[in-house]
């Protein structure tokens, strides 16, 4: 994998950004492979994993609440060698221009600002390398190094006498035991990207058959009661008529509508549930033997 | 398909509940199935729509 592939699957994979955060992104890693050179880009993606462990670990760095911010590092870089993207990089981090540069000025002027204060806790701590490789330093990170320790410094003071903790509080705690759940625990996104295949239909000739014959069944049972209810819609008209020949007594004519009436809303009801069931359950029956599979609930028949 | 159902029940209920109220007028104002059998013109109908004619009817329908 060279650095286009991977910025080309990590921009594919931060689906769960917005598109200027991912293009940020997109543009922080973009300046490390600039910073890096091509000569140690080989290296720089070792150090970096896959882009769906560097994706999910921004996942779960802003599920955490954590502030990610590449502002820094396109400060640095910019001092060193994208003068193109100045602009951008002042308008964004404002602010973080002058303590970076005048803070600490000797990691400025090496060929890698960013490798000595990666370095001192990696050589010092190899428990939290992985945090290193994985994760993409804060804006804290580049602030917090120089602070605490600066290169000068380093080499007087004995490796024992620094606190094990800075490291740690540079990169979240949590952060460390992530790389190993990776490839146990993918995350949504991918589950969405990823096109769901259509099942294969299968056609089998004694399924149809069998359909056939039980929907012959099914439709002479509801045909049946759909019978029944015609004949209560029949008897609806037979009383309605009736009962207009029978004006002069008007209580003989209110029976008889009320009795049409009352025909009419059972055989309706009657027809109807007779005529969806049989529909419904032949639908589903040749549906099913054809290899559709069964029919959802309230679709249309 | 739910709409139809919805339609269909509505309708039914109305038709249900008109007709007993027609029935329930009738019963109060001194009406009766014995009173409505005399009547020579509702009794053709009313012999035609008996309960057993009706399921002599179907069952001539479906053969039996």
């Amino acid at each position: 994998m060279n650095r286009q592939q991977f910025l080309a699957e990590l921009s594919q994979y931060l689906t769960f950004f917005s598109p200027e955060e991912k293009a940020q992104i997109i543009s922080a890693y973009n300046e490390k492979f600039n910073s890096a050179g091509s000569e140690n880009e080989a290296a720089l993606l070792a150090e970096l994993g896959t882009p769906m462990m560097t994706a999910i670990d921004l996942k779960r760095r802003v599920e955490a609440g954590e502030q990610i911010s590449f502002a820094p590092e396109n400060d640095i870089t910019e001092t060193e060698a994208a003068p193109e993207n100045s602009v951008e990089t002042e308008a964004v981090s404002g602010e973080n221009d002058e303590p970076a540069v005048e803070e600490a000025p000797a990691p400025l002027e090496d060929e890698a600002p960013a490798e000595p204060n990666e370095e001192a806790p990696a050589e010092e701590n190899p428990q939290d390398s992985p945090t290193e490789l994985i994760g993409e330093p804060s804006a804290e990170a580049y602030e917090a190094v120089p602070l605490a320790e600066s290169p000068q410094e380093a080499p007087e003071s004995p490796v024992e006498e620094i606190p094990q903790e800075k490291p740690v509080a540079i990169y979240p705690a949590e952060i460390p035991e992530a790389p190993y759940e990776y490839p146990l625990a993918p995350s949504a996104p991918f589950v969405v990207d990823a096109k769901p295949k259509k099942p294969k239909r299968k056609v089998s000739v004694a399924k149809l058959i069998g359909a056939f014959l039980l929907s012959i069944i099914i439709t002479a049972f509801f045909l049946a009661i759909a019978s029944i209810g015609v004949v209560l819609l029949v008897a609806m008209s037979y009383l309605l008529l009736a009962g207009l020949k029978n004006l002069v007594y008007v209580t003989d004519c209110l029976l008889l509508f009320g009795g049409g009436l009352v025909c009419a809303g059972l055989g309706l009801l009657v027809v109807w549930f007779a005529l969806w069931s049989a529909v419904s359950m032949i639908f589903g029956l040749f549906r099913n033997a054809l290899g559709y599979g069964s029919v959802k609930e309230g679709a249309a028949v | 398909m739910k709409k139809i159902w919805k339609i269909i029940l509505l309708v039914s209920l109305v038709l249900f509940v008109a007709g007993v109220i027609c029935v329930a007028v009738s019963y109060f104002m001194g009406g009766s199935l014995e009173g409505l059998m005399q009547n020579e013109k509702a009794l053709p109908t009313l012999e035609t729509l008996s309960p057993k004619n009706l399921l002599n009817i179907l069952m001539t329908l479906f053969g039996f």
